[in-house]
């Protein structure tokens, strides 16, 4: 469907209706002289229509990269301890643009036009943008100290050392 | 602030408290008297007769006679000497007991009735070797080694007479209405008539050199001295005014002699009983008795080994000769009291091993009963072990249906198509069983539906209690236990009752160690985790005739034993080998003996090494046994920094299976500190008394090296130690604080890496010296014994278990014995849930495993894992003994005993039900929405 394909006409007026009676007609209304069609499409150059087109697909990819520091505050103010709202948030902060990325051409499925082309560089740039949320959320996740990155989440699967020697302690009898 | 912490800590702790309705539910006790040294039979003119005892324990009980029951028991000051045989001094008159307690330092007064204490007079400061007592005249008159005290009835002290000299043997003499007063300084006898009036009279002192005495075997008869050497008997009469020794031959090697007030006295040897009225032998009775006693100045009761008889003194007239047979696992007679009622006779009997036995004598009918039995010996534990029942049936056949899968394809299936039938068929034969039995008592008594339902909860429980087996969570053991009487026990630990039992032999004596300590080692060489093969456990003793080792080997589930080994020599030390043969015993170490293994079991074998230390000289050595060759030799020795002022009081190593679970520490900053488990590591504690320091040293057996050594000033016995993982709790008595004070030493490595992930290896070195941390705690209690619970992964926090001098026993977790408790809490401390150095440990009565029911005179506190990685089973022993389960860490892998089984059901029933019903009604909902 194209947007730019609409008519206004008051030109075809019913005969019934109070607008072909002149004297029903406020002072000034010629019904007439208001005959006026608007033909976008014939009458606008067509790279206007390329050019929005275009913008419109550049908010998109942008978009995820946009909402960094908002994110970024938002991760700052719901602090470090480890409870439900934290989590929730986080979590959503890290399943939101997961879910993006496995939805890539979806998301640019409506944009697709011959003007905007493959749009390639904006999904690029739309992948980094949620690549780098997810970051933030990794970092995020991190700092809470929920990320087995240190020797200490590793602790508990350390096996026991094996015996090189045995000893023995006794008491001595006389 | 780091006080509220800290209670909140304690808060969280006391949830671990058992429950009123748990007590009882796992735990038992058991009070024991111990061996009885005197026994008198009380008749109470109301209520019931009595038996009022003194025993080896330094104890004075009164038994029911009925029941043997304690109806009450008063726990004395111990005496200094351990294996002090002697009675306490007591004597009783209608309404009280007067005894010589603590080492003769106190004379106390008891009620009989209901043993309060009427009064107590100090008669010395010093210890005394020899005490005795006796009532003359309404007075107490009691001797102790620097006194002669006579007291009223009331307790005023009438006059005292002061002693010196060290008397070897002391008695109160009663004849023809004096009273003397007998002693014997070296070899010189002194005897001294006392009265009982408000002063002392000086009356004369008569003195005779006695060279012919013997402690062992001297009495009193009537106003006669008597003692026996060889086959002589000698005698004094100490009434008449010049004192003159008297021999006569007996022609008979005496055994022991005992007297009666009226003047007779009984020589029994080894083939027949003499019974003497002063130096005229009366009457002679043959057989091999093993014990006899006056009974009313009357008759004369003896036992041998198969019969009790009974003799009238004035004619030497048999009254009865009953038949009272001895299983083989029981000692013979050493001690027997009896008393004579109007048609029977009542008679105490106390064997070698401590078996107390009350026996029903009807001449009438020639008939004994046994009435009860007690088994002190169970008063002096002296190892204990736990170990598990054998595999259940359906066990077995699972573990037989895993076995053979070294076959084929075919015939692994056909195998487990068998096995699996056959568990079918087991299950079926039960089920139809259970149903079986379900019917008869329903038909037997169904009077209402809470009948039926407690005739399937009991038909369901009921096969659980008749087999022995392991039960799910291994739970229920056996616990096997020796004592210094030489009698070995198997004991259920789920009740508390004896399985088996068995006497070790009249030679027993226990080892003697090099600390001064005796002991009784029990070893475990096979579990009854190889279900084709019997568990085997070995106990180690001493002959006291030969002094040589002697080894039995038993089955600890039935008590049988498998073979009993005298060795050539005397033992030096004990232990289990670290190896399994190829029958999965672990053999036995005895040094100097190394014993023989197959060259199968060798060439797996890791080198074994021996810590030696030498008391007298302060050295320690390591030595390297050599299994092939069979002998030792030393790889390094040295004084380890101790003076020649200390004094070598313990030596602890580590158990060679013990389990450690984690391998590290997490530090607040998320790194670890791996801990230094050196499974080589031995603590050996010395005391300097002069110095008053307390110096630890730890060290590795393989290598020599010191890992650690720290001196504590000002530090006195009692010492504990507690060695375990990485860590080491001492327990000492601060001459400065005067406190107890609990120190904890813990070793870590000194990398960030852990050195040596794979195999732990002694003789490799390490680029950093493990890292010790220290702290100590005070203790506001005494400590009489320290140990620590045991799990079978080692996962959960370790507690430590203190035995208290009241009777108590406390659980102080790791969490709170940490030398790692920082001393500032920060707030992410405070997140990790640490707790702040506190230098107090609280003793709430919440963490008193035994709540309400004291073990009094702790020796010992074991330790095993059960089945369950939270739970570990404890048993406290002293003259009580005391089982429970702990969850040091709470129950966290077994839901809580008051979980709700059938709320939670009815909720999820009802849920499920509710869903069902909503689903139906939404949808009829819809449709007549749709038709309307």
């Amino acid at each position: 469907m194209s947007f730019s394909q609409w008519k206004l006409d008051y030109g075809h007026a019913n005969k019934g209706s109070k607008t072909s009676d002149p004297t029903f007609n406020p002072p000034g209304f010629f019904s007439q002289s208001t005959g006026f069609q608007q033909h976008l499409d014939s009458e606008r150059p067509a790279d206007q229509q390329e050019h929005l087109a275009r913008k419109r697909a550049w908010d998109v990819a942008m978009g995820p990269a946009k909402s960094l520091p908002m994110n970024m505050f938002m991760m700052y103010m719901a602090g470090r301890s480890v409870s439900i709202f934290p989590i929730m948030m986080v979590g959503m902060m890290l399943w939101r643009p997961a879910k993006a990325l496995f939805s890539v051409n979806a998301t640019f499925k409506p944009l697709e036009s011959p003007v905007t082309g493959s749009m390639i560089l904006h999904k690029i740039v739309f992948l980094l943008g949620n690549i780098g949320a997810i970051g933030l959320a990794i970092y995020k996740v991190h700092t809470m100290g929920l990320l087995p990155n240190t020797p200490s989440d590793w602790l508990e699967f350390i096996p026991q050392p094996n015996r090189a020697q045995y000893s023995i302690v006794t008491d001595a009898f006389y | 602030m780091n006080l509220r912490i800290f209670v909140l800590g304690l808060l969280f702790r006391f949830s671990l408290a058992i429950f009123e309705d748990q007590a009882g539910k796992f735990d038992w006790r058991k009070q024991f008297v111990g061996c009885p040294t005197s026994v008198r039979f009380d008749r109470a003119e109301r209520g019931s007769d009595r038996l009022i005892l003194t025993t080896r324990e330094d104890l004075i009980a009164s038994l029911s006679l009925n029941t043997g029951e304690i109806a009450w028991r008063k726990l004395m000051e111990k005496r200094d000497e351990w294996s002090s045989n002697a009675p306490i001094a007591t004597a009783v008159d209608e309404d009280n007991i007067y005894s010589v307690v603590d080492s003769g330092r106190i004379l106390r007064v008891w009620r009989k009735a209901d043993s309060a204490l009427v009064w107590q007079k100090v008669l010395s400061d010093e210890p005394s070797k020899t005490a005795e007592i006796a009532l003359f005249d309404n007075t107490v008159f009691a001797a102790v080694d620097s006194k002669i005290g006579a007291f009223s009835l009331a307790g005023d002290e009438k006059y005292a007479i002061r002693l010196s000299g060290a008397v070897k043997w002391t008695r109160f003499l009663k004849s023809g209405g004096r009273l003397f007063h007998v002693k014997l300084i070296d070899t010189q006898l002194t005897a001294r008539e006392l009265s009982a009036k408000d002063s002392d009279p000086a009356p004369g002192v008569k003195s005779v050199t006695f060279t012919r005495f013997n402690v062992e075997k001297c009495t009193i008869a009537g106003s006669l001295v008597l003692c026996a050497h060889s086959d002589t008997l000698v005698s004094i009469d100490v009434s008449k005014a010049l004192l003159v020794e008297e021999e006569k031959n007996t022609a008979v090697t005496i055994r022991e002699i005992t007297g009666s007030a009226t003047g007779f006295a009984a020589i029994r040897s080894p083939s027949s009983l003499k019974v003497f009225k002063g130096l005229t032998e009366s009457f002679t009775i043959n057989g091999e008795f093993t014990a006899a006693n006056f009974v009313d100045e009357k008759y004369l009761v003896a036992v041998s080994s198969s019969d009790i008889v009974a003799y009238e003194l004035a004619n030497g007239k048999e009254i009865f000769q009953v038949k009272h047979a001895r299983e083989a696992t029981k000692s013979l007679i050493k001690a027997l009291w009896a008393a004579k009622t109007s048609n029977d006779w009542e008679v105490v009997l106390v064997g070698h091993d401590c078996l107390v036995e009350y026996v029903v004598v009807e001449p009438s009918k020639n008939l004994a009963s046994v009435e009860w039995t007690s088994e002190e010996a169970l008063a002096r534990i002296a190892t204990v072990e736990m170990v598990d029942l054998p595999l259940s049936e359906s066990q077995q056949m699972i573990e037989d249906e895993f076995e053979g899968g070294k076959g084929d394809l075919f015939s692994a299936f056909f195998h487990r198509i068998v096995t699996q039938i056959g568990q079918l068929r087991k299950w079926a034969l039960r089920s139809v069983r259970h149903i079986f039995t379900l019917g008869s008592r329903l038909s037997s008594r169904a009077n209402g539906f809470s009948d039926i339902i407690n005739a399937v909860r009991s038909a369901s429980s009921s096969d659980g209690d008749n087999t022995f087996e392991r039960d799910y969570f291994n739970l229920r053991k056996v616990i096997v236990v020796s004592t210094f009487d030489g009698v070995v026990f198997g004991i259920d630990s789920a009740t508390g009752a004896i399985l088996w039992r068995f006497y070790l032999g009249q030679s027993f004596s226990p080892l003697k160690s090099q600390l001064g300590d005796f002991q009784v080692p029990l070893m475990v060489q096979r579990t009854t985790a190889h279900y084709q093969l019997h568990g085997q456990a070995a106990v180690v003793f001493r002959n006291s005739v030969n002094s040589k080792g002697v080894i039995v080997m038993f089955n600890p589930i039935d008590g049988k034993i498998v073979s009993r080994k005298e060795l050539d020599g005397s033992i030096k030390r004990v232990s289990l080998l670290p190896y399994l043969t190829n029958d999965h015993i672990h053999p036995l170490l005895v040094l100097e003996y190394v014993p023989e293994l197959a060259a199968e079991v060798l060439s797996k074998a890791a080198p074994l090494y021996v810590l030696d230390v030498s008391v007298e000289e302060n050295i320690v050595k390591g030595l390297k046994v050599n299994l092939l060759k069979r002998h030792l030799s030393t790889t390094w020795s040295g004084s380890i920094g101790l003076t020649s002022d200390d004094k070598i009081i313990a030596v602890k190593g580590k158990p060679f299976q013990q389990k450690v679970h984690s391998q590290g520490r997490v530090v607040i900053d998320r790194t670890v500190q791996y801990k230094y488990v050196n499974p080589n590591l031995a603590a050996v504690a010395a005391l300097d008394e002069k110095h008053q320091t307390l110096s630890i040293v730890l060290l590795d057996i393989v290598s020599g090296q010191i890992v650690h050594s720290a001196i504590v000033p000002k530090a006195a016995a009692p010492i504990h130690l507690v060695h375990s993982e990485h860590w080491l709790a001492y327990a000492y008595w601060s001459e400065k604080g005067r406190r107890t004070e609990v120190g904890i030493v813990e070793l870590y490595e000194g990398g960030e890496q852990q050195s040596m992930a794979e195999t732990f290896d002694s003789m490799a070195p390490t680029k950093q010296a493990p890292v010790s941390i220290a702290q100590s705690y005070i203790y506001a209690q005494g400590i009489v014994a320290m140990s620590v619970t045991e799990t079978e992964q080692g996962l959960t926090t370790r507690s430590i278990l203190v035995g208290l001098p009241d009777g108590g026993v406390h659980e102080i977790s790791r969490k709170i014995l940490d030398a790692t408790r920082p001393l500032e809490l920060t707030q992410e401390m405070r997140e990790e849930m640490m707790i702040g150095y506190v230098p107090e440990i609280m003793i709430p009565n919440e963490e008193m495993i035994n709540y309400n029911q004291s073990v009094h005179r702790v020796h010992g506190i074991k330790t095993a894992p059960s089945g369950l990685e939270s739970t570990s089973l404890v048993l406290a022993y002293g003259t009580d003994v005391f089982f429970t389960r702990l969850a040091p860490s709470g129950t966290f892998d077994i839901l809580k005993d008051d979980f709700d089984h059938v709320f939670i059901s009815i909720v999820l029933a009802a849920l499920v039900i509710g869903s069902f019903v909503s689903k139906r009604l939404a949808r009829s909902h819809a449709l007549n929405a749709q038709w309307a």
